[in-house]
């Protein structure tokens, strides 16, 4: 699997990082730091943890917000 | 300019003619463009949409590819970051005599009240530990009832000295608040973020605005979920007496029934399992970290979650029309740059933390606040709700 280049990342409400050491979204969640229940997004559509990065993707982390209103 | 709003309200103008197909791929790209400048926190208000994004030289038509998008995006929000942090610290020290009288007014009091906790707490743990020596001292007692209370005991004086940790950080950033401009440097730290703008004070309230349009969708390809709304630009009321947001319509939002946000009820927030961590940083009155928070959730949308209404039933709503106060906004100019805005911009970096800011600045103590203000605008909320709420 190879590495994707230049793979902005963040966590909703923090600061995008570029990542030029990723293969997948795990791996970005990792470098991170990440811990705990996240949702993740890449361009703006849901994927799950093992998709694979391509160059130049966005992937934006957010926090599993919840329990009823 | 085209920005976006322009460009949807007259896309059949700005594209020309497009088949079905090619005119859906075109808003597409509109959305994934909003979307992603909400959730990097880049405001698109000055930008020219289509010429940045143009697919090529006299096209009127839009990339698509997201991935181009991305690179075009963060190439050029790299350069515009240092003039938008500019333009929205430029709104705070506007402001900056009137957050620091509302400072004093606020926290002044709130010093004493702090202390008198910390004190209570305090003679807590001194009457437990005399509790535990005459328990001690008791022949009378059951070894089994000495150890039950000692346990009791224990954890009471353990809970005490907790409470008074939390108590003494937040009387640190009361007395600072109320004695220092640490209150405009954490507005200036919000707004640097970029996902609010500084919009005034009314009453015993801070006002933002959300920077950018929130964007919140829902997409499950396997349930054949493809859904994205454009909620509009909120205000937020941070009330300084109590601590607490509400969030409120500004302009371009939508509804369902009587609600104007998936977690907003009547102004009130639902926070769900982060409601913890949003009272802590209240009780430790860290406006940035509950500012940071209340983002997260504006901007976060899960059906699972159990919100006051699905997002599908958000519509945007003809009846709330871009109040005088939002169109005064939207109009006005940027004022001059000066060199309070340099020192704040320097102090304020939002990675830099609190111990590199003290000790590059150092606090600012405050003077005697001058009560008139000719130069300053004054501000009148419209939106006719009980500031007490």
């Amino acid at each position: 699997m190879s590495r994707a280049k230049k793979v902005t990342a963040q966590v909703l409400g923090g600061e995008a990082q570029v990542l030029d050491r990723c293969s997948t979204v795990e791996d970005a969640f990792e470098e991170l730091g990440l811990d705990g229940s996240y949702t993740a997004t890449v361009n703006g559509e849901p994927v799950d943890m093992d998709y694979e990065l391509s160059d130049y993707e966005f992937v934006c982390f957010s926090p599993a917000v919840k329990g009823g209103c | 300019m085209s920005n976006i709003r322009t460009i949807i309200t007259n896309k059949a103008k700005v594209f020309g003619k497009l088949s079905e197909a090619e005119l859906k791929n075109q808003l597409k790209a509109l959305n994934y463009i909003e979307l992603l400048a909400m959730q990097t926190k880049i405001s698109l208000s000055d930008w020219d949409v289509l010429n940045t994004f143009r697919a090529k030289h006299g096209s009127n038509k839009l990339i698509t590819n997201p991935k181009e998008i991305n690179k075009r995006l963060f190439t050029l929000a790299e350069k515009a970051k240092i003039g938008m942090q500019k333009s929205h610290v430029q709104d705070v020290i506007k402001h900056e005599k009137k957050i620091l009288k509302l400072a004093k007014e606020m926290f002044g009091y709130r010093v004493a009240s702090i202390q008198g906790n910390i004190a209570d707490q305090k003679r807590r743990i001194e009457n437990d530990k005399a509790a535990i020596k005459r328990d001690e001292e008791n022949a009378t007692m059951t070894p089994g009832d000495k150890a039950y209370r000692l346990k009791n005991y224990t954890n009471s004086i353990a809970g005490c000295e907790q409470q008074i940790v939390r108590l003494e950080e937040s009387l640190v950033r009361t007395k600072e608040y109320a004695t220092t401009d640490r209150l405009v440097k954490d507005v200036a730290k919000i707004v640097m973020g970029g996902f609010w703008k500084f919009f005034g004070i009314s009453g015993n309230n801070l006002l933002f605005l959300t920077a950018n349009n929130i964007i919140l969708f829902e997409k499950n390809h396997r349930a054949g979920l493809n859904l994205q709304k454009d909620m509009g630009v909120y205000k937020v009321k941070l009330n300084l007496e109590h601590m607490q947001n509400s969030v409120h319509i500004f302009y371009g939002n939508t509804k369902s029934g009587d609600n104007i946000h998936p977690y907003v009820s009547q102004g009130g927030i639902c926070f769900g399992n982060s409601g913890s961590y949003y009272n802590k940083a209240r009780q430790e009155n860290d406006i940035v970290q509950m500012m940071n928070m209340l983002s997260i959730v504006l901007s976060t949308y899960s059906s699972a979650g159990g919100p006051y209404r699905r997002l599908a039933d958000f519509r945007l709503d003809p009846n709330i029309p871009a109040t005088k106060e939002a169109e005064r906004y939207l109009a006005k100019k940027t004022p001059p740059e000066d060199k309070r805005l340099a020192e704040l911009m320097q102090s304020v970096s939002v990675k830099d933390v609190a111990n590199k800011l003290a000790k590059s600045i150092g606090p600012k103590k405050i003077e005697e606040v001058d009560e008139s203000d000719d130069d300053e605008e004054e501000y009148e909320d419209e939106d006719g709700y009980d500031d007490e709420e």
